[in-house]
């Protein structure tokens, strides 16, 4: 039954090419400069997952659009055009990686550290998402907890929860299974919700 | 009936409007039988809400120029990559 439930809609029927893709082929600048803008900071926080320096980070992007527009008319559709970029920038971060020995890939995923899955939650003073959410202390607190996290569980829940994306989406653009993609985001979920709570315990301003 | 992990793992897809017919009332007859994940589900939620608030780096202005040349010169030769 669990299986069913993580089986999401493709964003993109199959067999139809996103309009987005037919503007590119086209030579639409204003198509092609908007996507490089709507998907630089998902590539960018990608790519950080596999690289260390910026300097190689900025070439990973800049070789996946390159890639990108290379492969622009044999683009098939079978996968969203976001899911697709995100998958050769994926590619080209871990070329880059690979050659480059002072610039090691990131280390896989040491999950010693994850919290008890069936740990219990304690009550905090407000749990109100909406009020937190408004609190820029602790978007903060959040955006550098994500950043701790280890790179494979950095790369779902960014693309999961920071950019809204599907779970197939998700283990298309990352080469990954659907069993490890749920193990990743529970994880890592798990693991900023048990930062904030010590956090907030704290007593955060 | 889903247990506590399984409630934690679709909680997202769950507030997103994502989870089949079937699912979504399972969550939610287990949500109102269990303190405990009630409040992991607020709390996921409080997180999920702060990571949807992080801020959008935008490309440099050097490096989307860059693109565009080479998005410019694909255009004007096509064949041409």
């Amino acid at each position: 039954m669990y299986a069913a439930l993580c089986l999401s809609v493709p964003a993109v029927p199959a067999g139809s090419v996103d309009p987005l893709v037919t503007r590119l082929r086209a030579g639409d600048e204003a198509a092609f400069t908007g996507a490089v803008r709507a998907l630089h900071d998902t590539l960018r926080r990608l790519a950080r997952t596999i690289l260390r320096s910026d300097a190689l980070v900025d070439e990973a992007i800049q070789d996946a659009w390159i890639g990108v527009l290379r492969g622009l008319d044999r683009f098939e559709g079978r996968s969203s055009f976001g899911t697709w970029v995100c998958s050769i920038l994926v590619n080209r971060a871990r070329t880059l990686a690979a050659r480059d020995r002072h610039h090691e890939e990131l280390p896989d995923d040491d999950l010693a550290g994850a919290e008890a899955l069936d740990a219990r939650p304690v009550a905090w003073a407000d749990e109100s998402p909406a009020r937190l959410a408004e609190r820029a202390e602790l978007v903060a607190f959040v955006g550098a907890a994500l950043e701790q996290l280890p790179p494979r569980q950095r790369a779902v829940v960014m693309l999961r929860d920071v950019k809204a994306w599907d779970a197939d989406e998700v283990c298309e653009a990352l080469g990954i299974s659907e069993g490890n993609q749920r193990v990743l985001l529970h994880r890592g979920r798990a693991q900023l919700r048990a930062m904030l709570e010590a956090h907030l315990a704290g007593g955060a301003p | 009936m889903m247990t506590c992990a399984q409630v934690a793992d679709v909680v997202r897809d769950h507030e997103l409007g994502r989870l089949p017919g079937r699912a979504r009332w399972s969550v939610r007859l287990h949500l109102l039988m269990c303190d405990g994940c009630r409040r992991y589900w607020r709390q996921l939620r409080a997180v999920a809400g702060l990571l949807q608030a992080q801020p959008e780096a935008p490309p440099e202005p050097d490096a989307e120029a860059a693109l565009l040349a080479r998005f410019r010169a694909r255009r004007d030769e096509p064949g041409a990559s």
